[in-house]
């Protein structure tokens, strides 16, 4: 069977996250205190989301040898973190709407948001527990110890990009940038679900720097053009357009355009950089993304994203060329071209 | 049965340069293609990237005159970050190093010291004179479906018996329990000394199966005065009669100092 001339995808995501739905509703509490804090922990997971992640993980695993169902838990704990962890995000950005709806911290405070994504991220761990039954305590251990490291990995990187833009930090480097989304995206969006995929696949521990390299350029491949996105998307986009720079998020294209520009450009560049987000208008805002297209920041950007993504697809090879054949190992290649071709 | 050996293959050759974009999209950067298809374009003509990245659009690619300058800007930027990621890795193990050791460490050592871990167990219960040593059972056969490597590596622990290993002594004894693959009812042979003729065998071996059928306890009675030395008694699966595990019981020298009190 030619498994590379079909595009399975979104088929898989769309069946691996159903599967992952289910097994997390499982997990999200219905008692009370419902109407502050378990309607609110189960808003964002109801909203649905890409289910790449856990779509990752199960393929990954299947790749390697595992059934479906022993992944589904690890599947489950993953989508339950990130779902977590954008409570969070939202609220230390001042993100005003996710997944085609107001933010938590919007419709119930910052308080109840900021509690609801801490009951998220503890319930993400029971089924990693659970694996236990399953998969036998060595592995869950495993598990649990690369969930600790990738939580780590993602906080390091949160706080790299929080500080840049509370210091207005002007000399951000494109590697400063990388090391960053290696850390805030790479980690959770790719790293940690493929090694733990191949773990119970495997039902064995992997090299250390196992699929670091892969996760690596597919994340950052993933984040570059949700960046481009932010400030090309049209209402489908589901986050609020050009929030990116209304935040001033430190991007490949803001960390570009500087290069570009003129010294009284670059003095009002640093003047909205220093402002607060209430303080930036939408005059900037548009000011700014002139300045990057016409100076070829977006362009750069788009360029350096495939050029990373070219970079997974010769890690994939290294990584499953020698697996047979199936509809797993296609679903993992194609997500790194199926990257580019979402809206949202 | 002997197990089959694994099956490895090859590592694939990574390939030259480290990761360029254009080596690893099968066109021309002065090296040879890479022949796995997997890296080739979509069927369709065009590459899944977009223009400039398949060969349908290596024409049009060469004839935009931003093209090398694209080129150079991609491969460039995409050595660096390659470059960047290793730097990670290496800086990342130290990391790992930090988080890990402790936990991962200390179950590693759980699992190698295992043997350790039950005799050590079952002597402490033996000395007081019964040993009642049922989660010691389960957890040799939880960590043998766990630990890679070993012959039941791929078995799922939930499909595994609980098996429960009680011994009654008047003297200081060591015991393990070993199963070769999961059965839910055991008949146990009496231990025999080993070399055999050294002493008696301990006879009053018997298996107890617990209310809910997947399991049970193997209950081992020594005998006042039971000749000190290794036992060795067989496993069968219940009604096959193959066998399924086995028992050993060493039968320690009571300390000088104790010899007289006993």
């Amino acid at each position: 069977m030619n498994f590379s001339a079909i595009d399975p995808v979104s088929a898989v995501l769309d069946e691996y996250g159903a599967m992952t739905r289910k097994i997390m509703a499982g997990y999200l509490p219905e008692g009370q205190p419902k109407q502050h804090l378990y309607d609110p922990v189960a808003d964002y997971p109801s909203r649905g989301g890409k289910m790449m992640r856990p779509s990752l993980c199960i393929a990954t695993a299947k790749a390697f040898g595992a059934a479906t169902e022993d992944a589904l838990k690890t599947a489950a704990s993953i989508e339950m973190l990130h779902n977590a962890l954008l409570i969070h995000d939202d609220i230390e950005d001042e993100s005003e709407s996710r997944r085609g709806g107001p933010t938590l911290h919007a419709l119930h405070g910052t308080p109840i948001a900021l509690n609801a994504g801490d009951a998220l991220a503890m319930l993400s761990l029971r089924p990693l527990l659970d694996n236990i039954r399953d998969a036998g305590p060595w592995i869950s251990l495993r598990i649990i110890e690369e969930m600790e490291r990738m939580a780590r990995e993602s906080a390091e990187g949160q706080a790299l990009e929080l500080g840049w833009r509370k210091d207005a930090d002007q000399n951000v480097t494109q590697d400063d940038y990388l090391v960053m989304v290696l850390k805030k995206t790479c980690w959770l969006a790719a790293i940690y679900p493929c090694r733990v995929g191949a773990m119970l696949g495997k039902r064995s521990d992997i090299p250390a720097d196992a699929f670091m390299r892969f996760g690596f350029f597919v994340g950052a491949a993933f984040q570059i053009h949700d960046d481009v996105l932010n400030l090309q998307a049209t209402d489908a986009y589901g986050k609020e357009i050009c929030g990116d720079l209304l935040e001033a998020k430190r991007t490949l294209m803001l960390i570009d355009v500087p290069q570009h520009m003129s010294p009284a450009e670059n003095l009002r560049l640093n003047r909205f950089l220093k402002c607060s987000r209430e303080e930036r208008n939408h005059e900037d805002v548009d000011w700014l993304l002139a300045m990057m297209k016409r100076s070829g920041s977006i362009e750069r950007a788009q360029m350096m994203a495939r050029g990373l993504a070219g970079a997974a697809l010769h890690e994939f090879t290294l990584l499953f060329g020698n697996l047979p054949e199936s509809r797993d190992k296609a679903f993992i290649r194609g997500l790194v071209t199926w990257v580019f071709q979402r809206s949202s | 049965m002997k197990e089959p050996q694994r099956l490895r293959r090859p590592v694939p050759r990574r390939t030259r340069p480290n990761r360029s974009i254009l080596g690893a999209l099968s066109q021309s950067d002065g090296l040879p293609p890479i022949a796995d298809p997997v890296d080739g374009p979509e069927a369709g003509g065009m590459h899944p990237l977009g223009p400039g990245f398949g060969d349908a659009a290596e024409a049009d690619f060469a004839a935009d005159p931003l093209s090398d300058s694209a080129r150079e800007y991609i491969d460039r930027n995409v050595r660096s970050a390659s470059d960047l990621i290793d730097g990670q890795i290496r800086q990342g193990e130290e990391t790992a190093k930090s988080l890990g050791r402790s936990a991962f460490s200390s179950l590693n050592g759980a699992a190698s010291d295992l043997p350790a871990l039950l005799t050590g167990l079952v002597r402490a219960y033996s000395d007081i004179g019964t040993a009642w040593v049922d989660i010691v059972g389960a957890l040799a056969q939880k960590a043998e479906t766990a630990v890679p490597g070993t012959v039941n590596g791929s078995r799922n622990a939930a499909d595994m018996p609980m098996i429960g290993l009680s011994v009654v002594a008047g003297q200081p004894v060591e015991a393990s329990l070993e199963l070769f693959r999961p059965a839910q009812r055991l008949t146990v042979q009496p231990l025999v000394a080993t070399p055999p003729g050294n002493a008696a065998d301990i006879r009053e071996v018997s298996f107890e199966p617990d209310g809910s059928g997947a399991g049970g306890r193997i209950r081992i009675v020594v005998p006042g005065g039971q000749a000190v030395g290794m036992y060795h008694g067989l496993l069968l699966a219940d009604p096959e009669g193959t066998p399924a595990g086995a028992v050993t019981l060493k039968i320690l020298t009571l300390p000088e100092d104790e010899r007289g009190r006993s």
